[in-house]
């Protein structure tokens, strides 16, 4: 699945804990929806000032799933 | 309200911010293991290629990816049939893409070094076409007392109020909640 491959790829660049990243998925309907865990030190870089990080993610990765004809969400846990 | 849109270009990465600029950096550590700014920047424009280069591999796309220094500034372009997807709707994908490049690449470098990313030439042309609408609503808001353009990515409304500043009698300032954030010009009277 791609766009869980680009949801991967980006956070691995992101985090300083790059084993501590963990991505859980459900389906609800043609909606993907990515559940993001990564170390407690590593939420800021995933959401960055203003939560502009988190949101370039969700886009890219909306982007890499619509290639696949779904919707994918990201959330991030902590 | 404000004519000052927040500058798309500043970076903002605040695990970086507490890091000297890698000019300064490069000043300090010893002879043996120093970094010029120069190696710093080449190193750059080789993550950038990384990143770049594994994202469009992670997102199944095709594409081809270069990237250059200029004035100190990395500039990296994507050309190829993939170039739809890469720059979407408003070009909101590539400014994604671009804020996760700089933000990668200024985290490996712990220096806010400048990062621009453009695919096959979008930001040229968007960039005209912006600044041709812009014009054509500050001379409505002239006539009509306002006048409100569709919503913008801030790299595009930045331009939108750099237009409106050349011209006299009008001001603009920016409303809503992104990603339905958009510019408003209003003559002065």
């Amino acid at each position: 699945m791609s766009s869980r491959a680009t949801l991967e790829f980006i956070v691995s660049y992101l985090v300083d804990q790059p084993d501590e990243v963990r991505i859980e998925e459900a389906e609800d309907g043609d909606t993907i929806i990515y559940d993001l865990i990564v170390h407690p030190d590593d939420i800021g870089k995933v959401i960055g000032r203003n939560g502009r990080t988190a949101r370039a993610i969700r886009t890219v990765v909306k982007a890499a799933a619509a290639r696949e004809d779904r919707n994918a969400l990201v959330e991030i846990v902590d | 309200m404000s004519t000052n849109e927040m500058d798309p270009q500043t970076p903002e990465v605040e695990d970086v911010l507490s890091q000297p600029p890698a000019r300064e950096r490069a000043r300090d550590g010893d002879s043996e293991t120093e970094l010029s700014l120069q190696q710093v920047l080449e190193d750059a424009v080789e993550d950038s290629l990384d990143f770049i280069e594994g994202l469009l591999d992670a997102m199944d796309l095709d594409g081809e990816v270069a990237a250059e220094l200029r004035d100190d500034a990395i500039e990296v372009q994507i050309s190829g049939e993939s170039s739809g997807i890469l720059i979407g709707r408003h070009g909101r994908t590539l400014e994604a893409i671009q804020d996760l490049l700089r933000t990668a690449v200024q985290r490996q470098a712990q220096s806010r070094i400048r990062v621009t990313l453009d695919v096959e030439g979008y930001r040229d042309r968007r960039k005209e076409a912006v600044e041709n609408q812009a014009r054509e609503m500050a001379e409505r808001a002239l006539k009509e007392g306002e006048a409100e353009l569709p919503e913008m990515s801030a790299f595009e409304r930045k331009l939108v109020h750099d237009v409106v500043a050349t011209i006299e009698g009008v001001v603009s300032f920016s409303e809503g909640e992104e990603p339905r954030r958009r510019v408003i010009i209003q003559s002065e009277e």
